[in-house]
């Protein structure tokens, strides 16, 4: 058992964060926090931390990584979240990436990999639909073989990203024949194929998500990640990976409330010393469980029931946290980041509007709950 | 002896700390490359839970803990059995008999104790007792009260808490006499095993500065009267009424005390008690999934129920995380790391989550599950029994929001300092 990081893991870390620092600007915060999200701030910080291999460490070498492992790859997302620029790269470094390692063929690998890894493509994920929301296997959007193209025709929604990436990671049905889940395949589709129409979304947070529309898009053979019909496994080992968030974003914001509590003595009142050191306590155990994922996936074992949990907490604890901290605060942290006497750049108010997106999106903390009884607990439907 | 450590931990700064050499690891200067991040127990350690969990499953089973709550919680056929394999001086260092095991190694041992449901003079033994020994005792004393405890020849534990409320960092009772001896007068409170202890290590204040001095008591002695008093866990806890007692100087161990190295015995033999509780309750949510699976109403097994998946769920996330906040503290007492911060996040953590996880657990089991003759219930019981020795959340959580510099409160009853012994 050990709970310190090698020092060749420490140093790397100081580095991260050594760079981050500087390169890091208001304009990509800016930027990240606008509907735009990835704009041309974001793209040139990418880039930089492509040349350092620094996107997708655990990358095999030659597709642009390191080869190193998951926890240094959690270290690198932990520290951009952290910093507030957490995310970029996360669906093609998190999802097409290990997908593509995986199940890819060679020539997908040799054109994708390294495209990402130098932050020169974003991915958006393309699941979710009006009627695909938790029950992914209800996928409608279809995807028709036509000689050496597929016919894409269908409605996605709630597909963020879908308006600054170059390619979305698309499910579509292939087969209505047998089991709902058989029938979907994966396809790396060029958001610039004519007949793809995006409509925007706004959300509470002020973020913007996407309605995708298919009108006849012609997807070259190629596109199809592995086999036919086999896109639902590949969505789950994937998700399994993907749920191992890293923390850093919400330890951020806790660090600076727990700053703004002690300048203004929030420590003589019991009630708020109690709830304080409680979010704290919970916080740290969250963190070990956000390695614990990093590590078991190092291991190479899925953290099939590992990452629900980690994806489950942070995100109910983004709600209470923001909640509890607005409570201590009083009204002041109601003020939106703009207005004048906003407390920590309205940071709070916004993560609480942001939580309620967080506990749906990626599984919503019932589905969690679900996964964890089943693939934890053996305990099925 | 003094060490350097150089603790990282895997988010925030990176710290220099102090740290005490302890008998076993002495650190000096920085982790070399090839320790990483591992969240899995050493062969060694996987190794002795393997065996205690086989042998508390033949030794320590259901009926046995009945029996044993039935007799002031206490069984001698194990508790012996226990000591001939030597656990019981697991903590104990090799020169002196026992095992030379870290803390870590304990807290695996205590997990399987508490998973079995198991009685609490182990505990007493190993932490209250032997550690405190080990910290606090000079050669001399180590040599004439180690080795007993080595062979499992003795039961011990320490004597702390006092009225009103047993709050651990409240020692009050002063301790009068003459040069080195010590007379003890007064009133200690929810003792652990203190009836059936050879010896009892009893906390007072002495001296011009008000020290805190450990004091070696026999358990059966003129002048000490120990009142057993039953618990909801079937576990016995004592009034110990000290009426004069004289303590001779080499029974006084050699170390004294201040109130910040009483805090962090007390936040180890916290750890003690997490780990018997993540134990515990690890064994009470296996036995309500196998329950769930089990269990037919409505045409099919409860557990394809989600409001049964959801409360194993939040069950098993609450385990999980007290399980790891247990590990890493414990993990820094070992590698004797200051650790107040952790180690006071995961008592009082561990003590909630442990309460919730068991209250789920037993509503899954349904009616079955409350009779006498269910498992369930037991754990039910001791998990919220052990929440509270040695520190209440509130206790506990103080320290945190004082380690977090949440300062400048007020609160009756703070962490302790040596200007507010009285």
């Amino acid at each position: 058992m050990d709970f310190a990081l090698s020092s060749a893991d420490v140093r790397f870390r100081d580095e991260v964060k050594d760079f981050l620092d500087g390169s890091v600007t208001p304009e990509v915060v800016a930027e990240l926090d606008s509907e735009v999200m990835v704009g041309p701030h974001t793209r040139k910080f990418m880039k930089l931390l492509g040349e350092r291999r620094w996107l997708a460490p655990a990358f095999p070498e030659e597709f642009g990584g390191t080869g190193s492992s998951r926890v240094r790859q959690f270290i690198v997302q932990d520290e951009l979240g952290y910093y507030r620029a957490l995310p970029i790269a996360f669906v093609g470094v998190g999802i097409v990436g290990p997908t593509l390692l995986q199940y890819g063929s060679e020539e997908q690998k040799r054109k994708f990999l390294p495209a990402i890894a130098r932050g020169d493509i974003e991915f958006a994920l393309g699941y979710t639909e009006p009627e695909a929301g938790s029950d992914l296997t209800n996928i409608q959007v279809k995807a028709v073989r036509e000689g050496d193209h597929y016919v894409v025709n269908g409605q996605k929604m709630f597909n963020t990203g879908c308006h600054y990436a170059e390619y979305v990671w698309l499910a579509a049905r292939t087969s209505s024949q047998g089991p709902r889940s058989r029938g979907i395949s994966l396809f790396m589709v060029d958001m610039g194929t004519p007949g793809i129409t995006v409509r925007p979304i706004y959300v509470m947070d002020g973020e913007r998500s996407n309605e995708v529309f298919y009108d006849d898009v012609r997807v070259p053979a190629d596109a199809l990640v592995g086999e036919e019909n086999s896109g639902f496994s590949y969505m789950l080992t994937a998700l399994a990976h993907e749920r191992a968030f890293p923390i850093g974003g919400v330890r951020r914001t806790f660090e600076e409330f727990l700053d703004l509590a002690r300048s203004k003595g929030l420590g003589t009142d019991a009630h708020a010393r109690r709830i304080i050191a409680e979010l704290a306590t919970e916080l740290e155990a969250l963190g070990l469980m956000a390695y614990r994922a990093a590590w078991l996936s190092d291991q190479h074992r899925v953290p099939d029931w590992e990452a629900p949990i980690v994806k489950l907490m942070l995100t109910e604890f983004m709600k209470k946290f923001s909640s509890a901290a607005m409570e201590l605060l009083g009204p002041v942290a109601v003020l939106e980041g703009t207005a004048s006497g906003a407390v920590l750049g309205g940071r709070l108010q916004y993560l609480y509007r942001h939580a309620a997106r967080r506990t749906i999106s990626g599984g919503t903390s019932e589905v969690m709950r679900n996964a964890i009884a089943a693939r934890g607990l053996g305990l099925a439907r | 002896m003094t060490s350097i450590v150089r603790l990282v931990y895997p988010w925030g700064k990176t710290e220099r700390r102090f740290a005490s050499g302890s008998q076993s690891i002495a650190w000096a200067g920085e982790r070399t490359v090839g320790y990483k991040v591992d969240f899995a127990l050493s062969e060694q350690q996987e190794l002795l839970r393997h065996s205690a969990r086989e042998f508390l499953a033949v030794e320590c089973t259901g009926s046995v803990v009945r029996q044993m709550e039935l007799a002031a919680g206490h069984s001698g056929s194990l508790w012996d059995k226990l000591g001939r394999l030597g656990w019981i001086g697991l903590p104990v260092p090799a020169e002196h008999g026992g095992g030379g095991a870290d803390f870590l190694d304990i807290v695996v041992l205590l997990e399987e104790i508490g998973r079995a449901c198991g009685p609490s003079a182990p505990y007493s033994t190993m932490v209250l007792g032997a550690l405190t020994l080990v910290d606090m005792a000079d050669e001399a004393q180590k040599r004439r009260f180690l080795p007993a405890i080595a062979s499992g020849a003795q039961i011990w534990t320490m004597a702390l808490g006092e009225l009103p409320d047993g709050s651990p960092e409240r020692v009050g009772m002063a301790a009068g006499g003459q040069g080195h001896s010590l007379t003890l007068s007064g009133t200690k409170v929810f003792v652990t095993d203190a009836h059936i202890s050879d010896h009892i290590i009893c906390v007072a204040r002495a001296g011009p500065n008000s020290d805190l001095v450990y004091a070696v008591v026999p358990g059966r002695l003129a002048g000490l009267r120990v009142t057993p008093q039953r618990t909801m866990a079937g576990d016995v806890l004592c009034q110990v009424d000290f009426d004069r007692v004289a303590v001779a100087p080499e029974d006084v161990l050699s170390r004294r005390g201040d109130a910040s190295q009483l805090e962090s015995l007390v936040q180890r033999a916290g750890l003690g008690l997490c780990a018997q509780i993540v134990g515990g309750c690890q064994r009470a949510l296996e036995k309500a999934v196998d329950y769930a699976r089990q269990r037919v109403q409505f045409g099919r097994p409860i557990g394809s129920f989600q409001a049964i998946q959801h409360h194993c769920a939040n069950a098993l996330v609450d385990v999980e995380c007290a399980r790891f906040l247990t590990y890493k503290a414990s993990w820094m007492v070992a590698n004797s790391a200051p650790c107040s911060k952790e180690a006071s996040m995961a008592k009082g953590w561990v003590s909630q989550a442990g309460v919730r996880a068991t209250v789920l657990c037993q509503q899954v089991n349904g009616g079955v599950g409350l009779t006498r003759d269910s498992d369930m219930q037991l754990y039910y019981r001791k998990v919220r029994a052990y929440s509270s020795y040695l520190g209440t959340p509130g206790f506990h959580y103080d320290i945190v929001a004082r380690e977090l510099g949440l300062e400048g409160y007020g609160r009756s009853s703070g962490p302790a300092s040596v200007d507010r012994a009285a």
